[in-house]
């Protein structure tokens, strides 16, 4: 949607998978409820795409109907080149890891991950090793002839991908297949995937509503809400140049501070934040002088000063201690409130009691407008 | 304290005490007195005379010519062939037929289900003689049935009866008095299945048959092994439609036992019989268990 002309420009292979104003209502009538408005999306070959977004945001939808468990209301979907949207699941060259792994409880771990080769009628010898390199592929070779009832949940996680991984599928799609995982074992997988998607060379669609795997794993994410796609990126472009107010505030913390535009030169424009003080930020497409905008800077990006030295004055409210770094709550004069991450390096100056007069800067370039 | 009491083996008998004894006085009881009455000789006043004696067993395979020699008779064989037949035949059309019916009603959404499933059961509502009479209706001479294939010449005037009074009227009536027993059980089980299972299997190039064969019929076998049982095990003693709709010539074993116990007046034959009939359905459920533990285990697993 926003970067798809550019995208295409620059990449002449066709890529692995397109939307095209994909949109799905479930339900008909006063029921009826629309899960994408007109998605428009492409996803390269051999990249590890995710698609982020709370619950309700549609992008499990987005990969349901990938799979073909949905049927499109309007719109295309093209996997490399070719139109599916008439295609069974069981005729689409893609394999789904589900959520809760759905193994078959009544076959063996390896009579599992040779359920889709069986069907594909490919001979037995084949299968046999295509089995086996797959279960070494996940570490699971030595629990080959188990049921899946007898394994634990991570356990349970690496058939299920032996499983999706073994008819060589074009794309892989993921739909939150870490999230009843423990925590310990959810950063143990988030390696394990990235090493799967590297080794097999497969695209890989990944569905979260966690922003860390996303930002941790993604070549490239698409942030997804109320049926839209909000922003198309990499980690990098979503966490430092957010578009819209939402996926500010949904990746990371941020500060939002209300601002009216005073003007604009090229890229940037000059604002008056509402405690009065005049700071640069970058601009976003379509905001012209004298509107009234949002702002985000993340608490990173504002540093405490002595109370003269800053840019704008402040009241250091609350302070809360996390190990590796503190955040600390300011109140502007306005009342507006600004959170300040601070480093607690050995060595680094103590933070301010509560209720110290302090002053910030926020460093160059941090600012973003954005769009609402 | 209920949750002390079955805590020691002494408290547990006492809480199985009611149970075990209904099943004792009701059950054991006359079963022994069955099999006791099987091994005695017929009062031709009936009742039995007080003597050990097999006759009632040989019977059910010899007979005695003229001459007091005991003489092959298949004529018993031939109603046990037909009723296991029969019996058997009714559960693979009751499996059949209600295999889909379940998998439909599953399928809907939870509040449409509890309608589908009621109006299933509501066939035991209605006494199962009247229901027999309203088959005989149905089935014959002039019924609605009996006339369009009159009509169509596939039946011919030499019929009397229509299909009433034939193994077939004896089949129609088995498997409309047993299918809900299919049904249900089998719907139990599905309605348990998880059906992203369904999802799995097309995502992984299975089509709706190959999904059906490989994931819900082997996730479904306990409720079908008890569809069978439920169907099979009173199907096999079942006598109403044989006596109603397969007329006084066809009997089924369940006519048999009957017929002893009331106008024969043999009942030690009776007891054989039954006897019988008791060891197939004993060999059924045996079959039953031993597959279900089969399975069970490996879904267990």
């Amino acid at each position: 949607m926003l970067d798809r002309h550019d995208e295409q420009g620059h990449d002449n292979a066709p890529p692995a998978i397109s939307f095209r104003d994909v949109v799905k209502i479930y339900g008909a009538g006063a029921a009826a409820f629309t899960a994408l408005h007109g998605a428009d999306l492409d996803i390269r070959d051999n990249e590890f795409f995710t698609l982020l977004g709370p619950s309700g945001s549609g992008k499990t939808t987005l990969l349901r109907l990938l799979a073909g468990f949905e049927v499109l209301t309007s719109g295309t979907i093209h996997l490399f080149g070719a139109e599916i949207r008439d295609l069974p699941p069981e005729r689409r060259p893609v394999n789904t890891v589900f959520q809760h792994y759905a193994l078959f409880p009544h076959l063996s771990v390896a009579e599992n991950v040779a359920f889709g080769l069986k069907r594909l009628r490919r001979p037995a010898a084949e299968i046999r090793s295509r089995v086996a390199e797959m279960l070494a592929l996940v570490h699971m070779e030595h629990l080959a002839d188990r049921q899946p009832g007898q394994l634990s949940g991570g356990q349970q996680q690496r058939v299920a991908l032996a499983r999706a991984l073994a008819p060589e599928p074009k794309v892989l799609l993921l739909d939150e297949p870490l999230s009843a995982l423990d925590l310990k074992l959810r950063q143990a997988m988030r390696e394990e995937l990235q090493r799967l998607q590297r080794e097999t060379g497969i695209t890989f669609v990944f569905v979260t509503h966690d922003q860390d795997e996303a930002l941790s794993m993604s070549d490239r994410i698409a942030v997804l809400s109320e049926g839209r796609i909000q922003q198309i990126g990499t980690p990098d472009d979503l966490y430092n140049r957010p578009y819209n107010r939402f996926v500010a505030d949904f990746i990371g913390d941020t500060n939002l501070l209300e601002a009216r535009v005073l003007r604009r030169s090229g890229d940037e424009v000059n604002l008056r934040l509402s405690g009065g003080v005049e700071v640069t930020a970058a601009a976003a497409p379509g905001i012209g002088e004298g509107a009234q905008v949002t702002v985000s800077v993340r608490p990173e990006n504002v540093v405490l000063t002595g109370a003269e030295a800053g840019s704008v004055r402040a009241r250091l409210v609350g302070k809360t201690f996390l190990g590796a770094s503190s955040l600390l709550t300011l109140a502007l004069d306005d009342a507006s409130r600004v959170t300040v991450r601070r480093d607690n390096r050995m060595g680094h100056p103590e933070d301010p009691e509560t209720g110290a007069e302090v002053g910030i800067v926020f460093a160059p370039g941090s600012l973003r407008v954005l769009l609402p | 304290m209920s949750a002390g009491l079955t805590e020691t083996p002494a408290g547990r008998w006492l809480a199985l005490g009611p149970a075990l004894l209904v099943i004792g006085v009701f059950m054991l009881v006359p079963l022994g007195i069955m099999v006791t009455i099987s091994f005695m000789e017929p009062n031709v006043y009936g009742g039995v005379h007080r003597q050990f004696s097999p006759s009632a067993y040989v019977q059910f395979l010899y007979q005695r010519d003229f001459d007091d020699n005991l003489v092959f008779n298949p004529g018993y064989l031939y109603i046990l062939g037909r009723s296991l037949g029969l019996a058997g035949l009714a559960t693979l059309i009751c499996f059949v037929a209600g295999f889909p019916v379940a998998w439909y009603i599953v399928r809907r959404p939870p509040h449409q289900r509890n309608v589908l499933i009621f109006l299933v059961t509501i066939p035991f509502w209605t006494n199962l003689l009247i229901r027999a009479y309203a088959w005989i209706i149905i089935l014959g001479r002039d019924g609605v049935i009996d006339t369009p294939l009159r009509w169509l010449g596939v039946m011919g005037p030499e019929a009397s009866n229509g299909i009433l009074y034939t193994n077939w009227a004896i089949l129609i009536g088995l498997v409309y008095t047993y299918l809900p027993l299919m049904i249900l059980p089998i719907y139990a089980s599905l309605e348990r299945l998880d059906f992203r299972l369904f999802e799995a299997a097309s995502d992984l190039y299975s089509n709706k048959w190959a999904s059906m064969r490989h994931v819900v019929i082997p996730l479904a076998l306990p409720g079908i092994f008890a569809g069978v049982i439920l169907v099979f095990v009173p199907a096999l003693g079942d006598f109403i439609s044989a006596q109603l709709l397969g007329g006084s010539r066809r009997l089924m074993l369940g006519n048999l036992v009957q017929l002893q116990f009331s106008t024969a007046r043999n009942w030690p034959f009776g007891a054989a019989v039954a006897v019988i009939l008791l060891l197939f359905v004993v060999a059924s459920m045996a079959a039953y268990l031993r597959l279900n533990r089969k399975t069970g285990l490996e879904l267990s697993k």
